[in-house]
């Protein structure tokens, strides 16, 4: 359903992105989203969804496209520390005029859904934890109805818990229909998860497993650069 | 809220003056030009920038409207003369503080430089631009219907009272009801998170800008009005009077916390402040010290409310 350069994206597919640190996987996503920098140096990539080329100048275009990104740095890119639960989940699917009891359902229905531990919509996200502040980036995003999700590092710095339920979501919803990419630089996490995987280094795309065939060798073995 | 009520007990305890109608509408009339202002300036706060140039647009656009109203606009070599009406004059005013709103705005999203000095340069540019079109010289005799702006009354209360009040209500409808309101206080909070969340952030903030210089503008008018004179150098350090409103009212420098209805209750700090001082009959210099104080303690207290 996604084709961007010699990646490719199935419906309903969970994708691993591999790579060391540097190998160009954020930017990559980044890229994807429209959110490189300035609107010039965009669209070097060739971006198709389902079979039609489309324009990504800025995570706006990109939302409307039906893509959404759960950023690597929740705090610095993902979330309104200050504001409360209702007010960060709401963010990308607001009317012109605020509809204030439909805003009170979707937060209810995403606190239900995701298992979000807090004590009333009001809290501020930032005395949440990390695990739950996920979550909330995330409810964020299912929020827009995308047809595509990528996650940067979506389980950096959360607890053991809190990533199983991750898991299960990503698993979920890859067979409710989504496309799902997944950069982790943890290799167990990589192969759990995915149903193919793609490794970078020096910014570009060295090799791709289907998951059965992957094994951390020689996943590693394409992820370390030549010369 | 506490500090307003126990300024006005000591005041009214010192001064039998204080507590008078008539003292407390020339009051309410007095802070409604820093009202209008102190709005647009809590967008810009809220946003996590800052409008240093407000007093110089405010007196550009009330010494235009002035011109524009006496004398309107003659070009001999073309034969042209274009008279205004009040209405017309308002307009053009509003106009020019908003266009100046949009530069300022532009220059800062599209040119990445920071509020602080764009605006800075619109201050002196603002300033520069006022003196060359009055030529130094107070503009005055502007006729009774444009004096009603600043001196009338309509039901019982004074029209400048009426304007800040219905612009208060307006701005605290967009910033709990609208998308408009909620993508301010994001922007503030956490620039890149709102740019990734496909908040159109430069648009926004041109918005802002552009709301703030109309408002600027509105005040400019009712200064102007209510003297019946545009003067040169009107609303100098107006932009200071303003930030220490919104700071007063607990809106934070560093964006994405604050109210207009907090802004509002600093400006009513200031005003009675200063006209308690008048009353009794402190040098103003001693103002100047007591006003600076009490930003300080505001300030100070805030934080200690934060912390708790």
């Amino acid at each position: 359903m996604l084709s961007v350069g010699s990646l490719k994206l199935h419906k309903g597919e969970v994708l691993g992105v591999f790579g060391l640190m540097g190998a160009g996987r954020t930017e990559l996503l980044e890229e994807i989203f429209g959110a490189e920098g300035d609107e010039t140096s965009l669209q070097r990539l060739d971006i198709q969804i389902e079979g039609k080329t489309i324009q990504i100048r800025s995570p706006l275009d990109a939302i409307r496209a039906g893509i959404a990104l759960v950023p690597e740095d929740r705090k610095k890119d993902g979330l309104f520390l200050d504001a409360d639960v209702k007010e960060n989940i709401c963010i990308t699917t607001l009317d012109n005029i605020l509809n204030e009891s439909k805003r009170v359902a979707l937060t209810d229905r995403y606190i239900n859904d995701l298992k979000i531990k807090t004590s009333s919509q009001q809290q501020s996200v930032g005395t949440l934890s990390g695990g739950n502040q996920q979550k909330i980036v995330l409810a964020k995003w299912l929020a827009t109805n995308p047809k595509i999700l990528m996650l940067d590092e979506p389980t950096r710095g959360i607890d053991i818990h809190a990533k199983s339920e991750i898991y299960e979501l990503i698993s979920k919803l890859a067979k409710e229909g989504m496309g799902i990419i997944v950069v982790s630089s943890e290799l167990p996490e990589i192969l759990a998860l995915s149903d193919r995987i793609v490794v970078m280094a020096d910014h570009k795309i060295t090799a791709e497993f289907e998951a059965s065939q992957a094994t951390e060798g020689t996943i590693l073995k394409e992820a370390i650069p030549k010369s | 809220m506490i500090a307003l009520i126990i300024l006005c007990v000591i005041i009214s305890l010192l001064s039998d003056k204080f507590l008078t109608a008539t003292n407390a509408w020339n009051v309410m009339r007095q802070i409604s030009v820093n009202v209008c202002i102190s709005v647009g300036m809590t967008l810009v706060i809220i946003a996590g920038g800052i409008d240093l140039s407000v007093g110089s647009v405010l007196a550009l656009c009330g010494a235009v409207a002035a011109g524009l109203l006496k004398n309107g606009i003659e070009i001999p070599s073309a034969n042209l003369y274009v008279g205004f009406t009040v209405l017309g004059t308002i307009v053009s005013a509003l106009l020019i503080g908003s266009i100046l709103g949009v530069f300022n705005g532009l220059v800062i999203t599209r040119f990445k430089v920071p509020s602080f000095v764009a605006t800075l340069a619109m201050l002196t540019i603002a300033r520069g631009l006022t003196m060359l079109w009055t030529g130094g010289f107070p503009v005055s005799g502007l006729g009774e219907t444009f004096a009603w702006i600043g001196t009338g009354w309509f039901i019982g209360i004074p029209v400048p009272v009426w304007i800040s009040s219905i612009i208060v209500a307006i701005a605290i409808l967009i910033m709990q009801k609208t998308k408009l309101g909620r993508y301010i206080y994001a922007i503030g909070g956490n620039e890149s998170a709102a740019t990734l969340s496909g908040i159109d952030v430069k648009k926004i903030k041109v918005i802002v800008y552009t709301i703030a210089g109309g408002l600027a503008a509105a005040g400019g008018l009712l200064v102007t009005s209510r003297l019946d004179a545009a003067q040169p150098n009107a609303g100098t350090g107006y932009e200071l009077d303003s930030i220490a409103a919104v700071v007063i009212g607990g809106t934070s420098l560093t964006g994405g916390k604050g109210s207009i209805g907090g802004t509002v209750l600093g400006a009513i700090i200031i005003g009675v402040l200063n006209n308690g001082l008048v009353l009794l009959n402190v040098s103003p210099f001693w103002q100047q010290v007591l006003k600076g104080a009490v930003i300080l303690a505001a300030v100070i207290i805030d934080k200690a409310k934060v912390k708790n």
